[in-house]
Order: C-alpha cells, then sequence, then structure tokens
C-alpha cells in the first residue's frame, strides 16, 4: 500500500517533470524563434548602417579630396595674387615715377616752347623795328644827297615822309622797349 | 531520487533561461581611409584682406589731367598763357582774352605733345572762345549738372605757365555776372585762381565740367567761373565771332 502510493508520487513527479520540461523547451523554443528574427533584424540594420558608414565615408574621403585640391589651388592662386600684387605695386610705382618724369619734361618743354615763341615773336617784332629804321635810314640818305645836290624839290616833296618814316621807326623801337625791355 | 529529479528540473530551468536574449551582431569598423587636410596657406588671408587699389580718386585726376590743356598765345605784344579743355575731340574751349589778337596759338597736352589751332572763334558777348586743333585732344568733357553753393569743386589749369595744379574748394555762390563783363550768372568760388588758370575747367567732384574759369574777382579773391549752362547755350546758339585782331581786345 505504501510502496503503491510512493509508485503514484514517482509518477506524478516525473509528470510534472515531464509537463515542466515540455514548457521550457517550448519556451526555448520560442525564445530562439525571436532571438532570431531579432538578429535577423539587427543584422540587416547592422548592413544597413555599414552601407551607409561606407558611402558617407566615401563621400567624405571625395569630399576631403576635393577640398584639399581647392585648398591647393587657393594656395596657388594666393601666391599668384601675391606675386602679381607685388608686381602691380613695382609696375605702379614704376608708371609713377615715369609719369612724374614725363610731366615735368612736358612742363619743361612748354617752357621752353614759350621762350622760344616768345623769341621768334620778339624777332618779328625786331625785324619790323629793324626795317622801319632801314627804310628811315634811306630816306635820310637820299634826303642827305637831295641836300648835297642842293633838290629842294625832292626835299618838299618827301621831306615830310621820311621824317614820318622815321618817327615811325622810333616809336616802333619805343614799342619794342617797352614790350620786351632793353 | 527526489533530488536527482530536483537537479534535472533546476538544469532545465536554467539552460531555457539562457535562451531568452540573444546578442547583437559585433558591426565592422568603417574603414578610416579620410586623408589629412591640406592647410591653407596664409597668403589666402593676406589676399582676402588685400585692399583693392583705390584708382578711382586716380582716374578721376587723371581724367582732369589729360582734359585740360594748356593754350600759348603768340600776338603783337608777347605771348599771352591761358589753359582749355576739350568738348570735342578736335573742339576745345577756354576764354576770349587768352585767344583774343592771337597771331598762331599752340597747345600743349599734360604728356608734352604740342597741337596747333586751325581756326579761333570767341563768344561775342561772353569771356569765352572756341579753337578748333589740328589733331585730336587726349580727352573730352563731361558736364555735370548746373553748379549750387556750397558743391565741392577742383579748378584745373596751368597757372602762371607753370606745371598743371588742381586746387579745391566750393562754390560760393551764383551772382550776376555783369559787373564781370559776362551776360548772365556768373559762379564764384574758394577754389584758387590764377592768371593762366583763365580758360581752365572747373570740376565737380566726379570730374565733370560745372564751369569754366575766366577771372579772379579782386575785392574777395574769389575765383570767377562762366557756369557750363552758358557756355552750352552758345555753343548751341553758334554765338561766336572771329576772332579781334592785335590790340582791339
Amino acid at each position: 500500500m505504501r510502496s503503491a502510493l510512493n509508485a503514484r508520487r514517482v509518477i506524478a513527479a516525473l509528470l510534472a517533470v515531464a509537463l515542466l520540461l515540455a514548457g521550457a523547451a517550448g519556451e526555448a523554443a520560442y525564445v530562439a524563434h525571436t532571438n532570431k528574427q531579432r538578429a535577423d533584424r539587427w543584422r540587416d540594420r547592422a548592413a544597413r548602417l555599414q552601407r551607409n558608414a561606407d558611402a558617407l565615408n566615401e563621400l567624405l574621403v571625395r569630399r576631403t579630396g576635393l577640398l584639399n585640391l581647392r585648398a591647393r589651388q587657393l594656395n596657388a592662386l594666393a601666391a599668384k595674387v601675391r606675386l602679381s600684387s607685388e608686381a602691380l605695386s613695382r609696375s605702379e610705382g614704376d608708371v609713377q615715377s615715369l609719369e612724374e618724369r614725363q610731366r615735368a619734361l612736358a612742363n619743361e618743354k612748354a617752357q621752353l616752347e614759350d621762350a622760344r615763341a616768345a623769341l621768334e615773336q620778339e624777332q618779328r617784332v625786331l625785324a619790323d623795328v629793324a626795317s622801319r629804321y632801314v627804310r628811315c635810314s634811306n630816306g635820310l640818305k637820299d634826303a642827305l644827297d637831295a641836300v648835297v645836290g642842293e633838290d629842294t624839290a625832292w626835299l618838299d616833296a618827301n621831306g615830310a615822309e621820311v621824317e614820318s618814316t622815321c618817327s615811325s621807326a622810333d616809336a616802333a623801337l619805343q614799342d619794342f622797349q617797352t614790350a620786351y625791355g632793353g | 531520487m527526489s533530488r536527482r529529479l530536483a537537479l534535472v528540473v533546476a538544469a532545465t530551468l536554467v539552460t531555457s533561461g539562457c535562451a531568452v536574449e540573444a546578442q547583437a551582431p559585433p558591426s565592422r569598423a568603417p574603414t578610416t581611409t579620410v586623408p589629412a587636410l591640406t592647410p591653407v596657406s596664409p597668403l589666402v588671408a593676406d589676399a582676402t584682406r588685400a585692399q583693392v587699389p583705390t584708382i578711382e580718386r586716380d582716374s578721376t585726376h587723371r581724367a582732369a589731367e589729360q582734359l585740360t590743356v594748356r593754350v600759348r598765345n603768340v600776338n603783337c605784344t608777347g605771348i599771352t598763357l591761358g589753359s582749355g579743355f576739350a568738348i570735342a575731340p578736335d573742339v576745345l574751349v577756354t576764354n576770349r582774352h587768352v585767344l583774343a589778337g592771337a597771331d598762331e596759338l599752340t597747345i600743349d597736352t599734360w604728356d608734352g605733345r604740342t597741337i596747333g589751332v586751325k581756326t579761333a572763334k570767341v563768344g561775342a558777348l561772353e569771356d569765352l572762345g572756341l579753337a578748333v586743333v589740328d589733331r585730336p585732344l587726349p580727352t573730352v568733357a563731361r558736364f555735370g549738372p548746373a553748379a549750387r553753393a556750397g558743391g565741392p569743386v577742383t579748378v584745373v589749369g596751368y597757372p602762371l605757365g607753370g606745371a598743371l595744379t588742381f586746387s579745391s574748394g566750393v562754390v560760393v555762390d551764383r551772382v550776376d555776372g555783369r559787373p564781370f563783363g559776362v551776360q548772365g550768372d556768373v559762379l564764384r568760388l574758394t577754389a584758387r585762381v590764377e592768371h593762366g588758370n583763365s580758360g581752365g575747367p572747373v570740376l565737380d567732384a566726379q570730374g565733370r565740367v560745372v564751369g569754366v574759369v575766366f577771372a579772379i574777382q579782386v575785392a574777395t579773391g574769389f575765383g570767377l567761373a562762366i557756369p557750363n549752362e552758358t557756355l552750352l547755350q552758345l555753343v548751341r546758339a553758334r554765338g561766336f565771332e572771329a576772332l579781334p585782331p592785335c590790340g582791339s581786345q
């Protein structure tokens, strides 16, 4: 009686254990399935992220390369700008000094042209004065001849004109001296 | 027996608990192939800070220099010197008293060229004159709006027959020109004017012609200029006549 009772207890315990094991196995199977799905999702996500990271990395490499290219071009341009700026400063200085020299020479030339024009004008006026005196001298010479030859008719006819010619020459000389000095 | 059973149950439970959470798969570290950045030269900063040369003022200055010419009048009393400026490639404006009585007229440009004059005429009523030259003048004037009192001006010319000068000042006012022998208004200027400036341009801040210098007001020392409106009216009306002979002006 007692052993039969023990046997039933054992059987009951075994059944309970079997049920527990079956439940645990079911749970383990469910968890394993869920884990596989989760693992698949993680793997997909990781692969996606990896692809994104690779793409970004590739983009970064390209952009960095481009940036470096631009930086090198910028550096080269800046060096050219510096050289051009220095050359421009030198040229500007050269041009300024040449222009200053050109202005000074132009001014000197203009002053010389003024002096030349004034001298030419003075020469013209003086030539006019001289020609008047030549006419006066010729008139006086003719008048002297008329006096020597006692040609009163000539003297009466031309004396006033000779006097006028000589007065005109004196006036021209006076004007010349007033205008030009000396 | 019951102890064995308990061990089996415990082992089963532990084993099933181990499968509760899965570990995330390890990710591959990204490949680091990004190149190092090329440093930017300090010259770039210098270049960005570099000032663009302010050539505007220079160009206005140079334009004024090229515009203004020196007029030499050889006449029966010697030579008379003045200034002038081009209103067309072969026509320059100056004063009547600069051209009057000329036996010979020549023009000197800023760069030393000498240009001959073919014909010249003077204003019948104003102290203005025109000369037609035998070669093109360096540059032609741009005319500005009527000058107003207080406006900044620059008188450009060859005072006393010397080098080209620039004299800055302002327009004092517009006054009746008849006391000065000029029809219409004249501009009074604080800019220094001397003999030889006659006929030279009065320029505004943009280098445009606003008047023609013709005299100095002895009482005040102000320079006097004929406004460009009067000049333009005279040119449009063709109010010019032949040069008066030497000694008659």
